[in-house]
């Protein structure tokens, strides 16, 4: 009998020493990109800039508006969606992005870490309109915030600075996909920058501040459309402090809009 | 004695390794999908979107009529923002038999005069869809409804259809997880059968797409 309890009290020892390994994980810690070679950088603040934060009331960080519907479905329960408002070099509003988060199945809490597939529709009302496609590794964020402060019970230890996207482009970039106006038929990469300065372990994220960086390849020429699908961004320059090629001269490949009315259209 | 506590603490370091490695973590309910292959090759499949009570948000200016009205109140866009032709909006999206299977956001902005709309549609079990196409003139679904009687701020029962996209006239640009490598095209229709007293839609809204292998 003795045997058997020296063995649940090494399988006990044997699983916090395992747990300790996980928590500590360097295989799962998020990269650390380089930001050369983006040219474009927005911006928001968390929660000031999001007009909507929404989902099923399990995530560290409050909804709001306080009425907007919660993501209670079993199929999105764990999805968040936040609608932004992304600002440019002179802290003005410039785009409005909608974010969609939900977590990866390829999470694997040994090898990967904690992923969630991250997707962008990103509008800026002067230029159109592009898509952004990330894998995002939270594990870190997560083991600084929601296991140390609301688990273990820590003090929050200042400002962290954490860069979580590691695809699926190639150095661990996400990918821009063009939609309308000067984006159309482009593509490109981005990263995120994020900034966690306060989190409670009662509230939860109070706030953060975070960048998104962004390098498009070369506007399409005419007739080029669909050529050069590969190259994105580039170059040796660092990471510009707002928009640098605003004014930059772009193809425009979008056509007028082409809706049609039903003609069964009823009512009183 | 120390044999099986060295046992012991083997089996359960490699318990939880093992646990961590291999136990699905993440495993979202996934609904059986509704695809049919289309004659010419290709997979079709129908998103369904009911009004009011799939929409989440929507944020626009004036000039994008009834759908621009800020919800839920009081989210509203910045004035630099809020005078742009601009139109966001999202929606929970069901599969065709009315089971919530995703979100989906939609953009409508008129960059250089031009209009264009773009869909982002997540399901969390499969992948995300990414839309693009030319976009409806500003006020579309207004100028329906006036055309089936509605006036302007009124409420409004009725049926009005407006095919937004037409069949085959959206492009599918691109995708993740088991949408990765797709392209495609898409139509969009948009069924109001009523307004209601603040102005929201009742209805649907059917996002038909056919997708296949890219190249």
């Amino acid at each position: 009998m003795k045997y058997v309890w020296m063995t649940i009290a090494g399988c006990i020892v044997g699983a916090v020493v395992g747990g300790a390994l996980l928590l500590f994980n360097p295989l799962t810690a998020s990269g650390n990109p380089s930001l050369v070679g983006f040219d474009r950088t927005l911006r928001y603040v968390l929660p000031d800039d999001a007009l909507v934060l929404t989902h099923s009331g399990v995530l560290p960080i409050e909804r709001r508006p306080f009425e907007v519907e919660p993501l209670w479905e079993s199929a999105i329960r764990s999805t968040s969606l936040a609608t932004l408002v992304l600002r440019g070099e002179s802290d003005a509003p410039h785009a409005i992005a909608t974010r969609i988060t939900a977590p990866s199945k390829r999470t694997d809490l040994l090898t990967t870490g904690v992923l969630a597939n991250d997707h962008w529709l990103v509008s800026i009302p002067t230029e159109g309109t592009f898509f952004v496609v990330a894998e995002t590794n939270v594990s870190t964020i997560a083991r600084d915030t929601f296991v140390a402060v609301q688990l273990l019970g820590r003090e929050w230890q200042g400002r962290r600075t954490y860069l979580p996207i590691e695809g699926p482009e190639i150095a661990g970039t996400a990918r821009v996909v063009g939609a309308s106006g000067s984006f159309a038929d482009r593509v490109g990469r981005a990263l995120e920058r994020y900034e966690v300065e306060r989190f409670a372990r009662g509230a939860g994220l109070e706030r953060a501040s975070a960048e998104l960086y962004l390098a498009l390849d070369e506007a399409p020429q005419a007739g080029d459309a669909g050529a050069d699908q590969g190259s994105a961004g580039g170059g040796d320059a660092p990471a510009g402090d707002g928009l640098a090629n605003e004014n930059a001269p772009a193809e425009d490949d979008s056509t007028a809009g082409g809706a049609t009315l039903a003609g069964n259209a009823t009512g009183r | 004695m120390r044999t099986a506590f060295i046992v012991g603490v083997l089996l359960g370091l490699a318990g939880v390794l093992a646990a961590a490695k291999y136990v699905p973590w993440v495993n979202p309910p996934r609904l059986p999908s509704h695809t049919s292959v289309v004659a010419n090759g290709g997979r079709a499949e129908a998103f369904v979107i009911r009004l009011p009570a799939d929409r989440i948000s929507a944020h626009g200016g004036e000039a994008v009529g009834v759908r621009g009205g800020a919800f839920p109140a009081g989210a509203t866009l910045p004035d630099a923002l809020g005078d742009a032709p601009l139109l966001v909006e999202q929606f929970k999206v069901r599969d065709r038999d009315g089971n919530v299977i995703g979100v989906a956001a939609r953009h409508w902005s008129q960059p250089g005069g031009q209009s264009s709309s773009a869909w982002l549609l997540v399901i969390p079990s499969r992948g995300a869809l990414l839309l693009e196409a030319d976009g409806e003139p500003a006020g579309a679904i207004d100028a329906a409804l006036a055309a089936a009687g509605r006036r302007p701020g009124g409420t409004w029962s009725g049926s009005a259809t407006v095919d937004v996209v037409e069949d085959g006239g959206g492009r599918v640009v691109g995708g993740s997880g088991e949408f990765d490598g797709l392209e495609g095209r898409y139509g969009e229709t948009w069924t109001v059968t009523g307004v209601g007293d603040s102005g929201e839609l009742k209805g649907t809204i059917e996002l038909n797409t056919v997708t296949f292998v890219a190249g």
